[in-house]
């Protein structure tokens, strides 16, 4: 009964997976926000000076840090403060080439794009007040609507053409001319339309529309639900953070990324639902926190369990468990599926109190991936309770799959005794 | 012979890649490989023969197809878990001729 139901679920997913995997738009959105990832965690890096002096308050490492504080989160102003920029870059690099479009044009385009629509003139120059965290849902747009401009310029035949007796170089530059023409002119009407009509520049409007979803992505039961579907899509064999992180990502990236800035600024830290927390928390040592199952099976009674929990640990100890989820297997196995699926909700919770409580650190930074286990942790909350709370997530975790791996290595000793006779 | 891996990250996929090196070395065969995230596939359109997806990815497996025009297949779950560089290597070989 149980393998129907699976097979039923499993043609209801597999479409899903593919729509969302075909959604071009989709996928430049994450594909783009993933990208500026490493500048976050640039302007993260910087920022440990400051930690560090405010874990300190005072004496002579504490009088050095503040004094040179300006040099030392200097990168931050031109890292994450300015994110947004480079997120329309990427998001449209990986947009254009989804199309098929290669020239180098398109990207810069972008960057023009988006500084109209966020910049704010400003008495002898600009203000980069939108050009930051907040910005960054406005990059999305500037990205989309130059690529979109762009590839419909092209499919219509729209540029200026030239005598074949003009060299090609010319030819090519006089080509791009007409696109980003008309993107100028549309961004500029839009940027002041806006500012006629709202009163504010596009990024303050936009952020006030989606204030709603903004709020409501960063709270404990968003994060259940981003679990839950996380671990469901793994258990049918299907990447789960892959294909719910479409959706995700671009939230909890703005979120990791205001964080950093307000550190910076010395403001609250508000936000809990970032790009590190995912990994370096919720999905410490792979989906499904399973460090503590490889560990049992390691040490199986049943020689075929015994064999993976070899080959899973190692990966497994840099946030990698593949191995693991195919080889014991974790997918389709209905003895994992109650630990696997329901398990995570439980350390999701522990990690969201414990935050919210204060009892340990908010994300202040955005830590490099495919960490050991604990490190990421502690470099996005720079708080070694939060470490502490990693191992004790993972025991919690250990304890959840061990009854359900003795039966699963019971059943898979039987097997291999019958096997044998 | 030049064979693409593709995972979400590159990073389980490329496990694989060095197994499938080796059974390449002992059987003497000319061979090309090397793992990509699947976000960087766009980068990689005309450069391989065949392409192996980890089965995570099953679900992007025409979507790849369409991109790269070569044949694009997801690695048995066991193989992939274990990193089994001869079953895999005999896989894409079957793929490639079949």
């Amino acid at each position: 009964m149980f393998s129907k139901f699976q097979d039923k679920l499993m043609q209801f997913l597999m479409p899903i997976a593919n729509k969302i995997e075909q959604q071009k738009h989709l996928q430049a959105i994450k594909d783009g926000m993933i990208g500026i990832i490493p500048i976050i965690i640039i302007g993260s890096f910087s920022l440990i000076p400051l930690a560090i002096a405010n874990l300190l308050g005072s004496g002579s490492v504490y009088d050095f840090l503040t004094a040179h504080m300006g040099v030392f989160t200097y990168a931050c102003k031109f890292s994450t403060d300015m994110l947004s920029i480079y997120a329309a870059m990427f998001i449209a690099n990986a947009l254009a080439k989804s199309y098929g479009i290669h020239d180098n044009q398109t990207a810069p385009t972008a960057i023009l794009v988006h500084l109209i629509l966020c910049g704010l003139s400003i008495e002898g120059g600009i203000s980069i007040d939108y050009l930051g965290s907040s910005g960054l849902f406005t990059s999305i747009i500037s990205a989309i609507l130059t690529v979109e401009v762009t590839r419909f310029m092209k499919k219509k035949k729209l540029y200026i053409r030239l005598p074949e007796s003009v060299p090609m170089m010319v030819g090519e530059s006089f080509a791009s001319l007409l696109p980003l023409v008309v993107n100028v002119v549309i961004a500029v009407a839009i940027a002041n339309i806006s500012l006629a009509v709202s009163g504010d520049v596009l990024p303050a409007f936009i952020m006030s529309i989606l204030a709603p979803a903004i709020t409501t992505m960063d709270t404990l039961p968003a994060l259940l639900i981003v679990v839950f579907l996380t671990q469901f899509l793994w258990f049918f064999g299907l990447h789960g953070p892959s294909i719910t992180s479409a959706v995700w990502a671009p939230f909890a990236i703005a979120y990791g990324a205001e964080n950093v800035a307000n550190f910076a600024a010395g403001k609250p830290v508000e936000h809990i639902f970032t790009f590190g927390l995912f990994y370096a928390m919720l999905q410490v040592t792979g989906s499904g926190l399973t460090l503590g199952l490889v560990l049992m099976m390691m040490k199986a009674k049943s020689e075929s369990l015994r064999a993976i929990g070899k080959v899973a640990i190692i990966p497994s100890l840099f946030g990698i468990n593949e191995p693991l989820i195919f080889g014991a297997p974790i997918i389709l196995n209905p003895y994992m599926f109650i630990p696997f699926v329901f398990g995570p909700l439980i350390t999701t919770v522990t990690t969201y109190l414990s935050m919210t409580s204060g009892l340990i650190g908010m994300p202040i930074a955005e830590p490099p991936g495919f960490l050991p286990p604990g490190v990421g942790a502690f470099l996005m909350t720079l708080d070694w309770k939060a470490v502490a709370l990693v191992f004790v997530n993972l025991l919690i975790m250990a304890l959840i799959y061990y009854p359900f791996f003795k039966a699963m290595d019971a059943d898979e000793l039987k097997k291999e005794q019958s096997n044998v006779a | 012979m030049k064979i693409l891996l593709c995972c979400n990250a590159g990073m389980s996929s490329s496990i694989l890649v060095k197994k499938i090196k080796d059974a390449a070395e002992k059987r003497g065969m000319d061979l090309t490989i090397t793992a990509v995230a699947s976000s960087a596939v766009k980068e990689e359109i005309g450069k391989w023969d065949v392409c192996l997806v980890g089965p995570q990815l099953s679900f992007a497996v025409n979507n790849l197809k369409a991109q790269l025009n070569i044949p694009v297949a997801s690695v048995e779950p066991r193989i992939y878990a274990l990193a089994d560089g001869d079953k895999a290597l005999d896989f894409a070989i079957g793929l490639l001729e079949g």
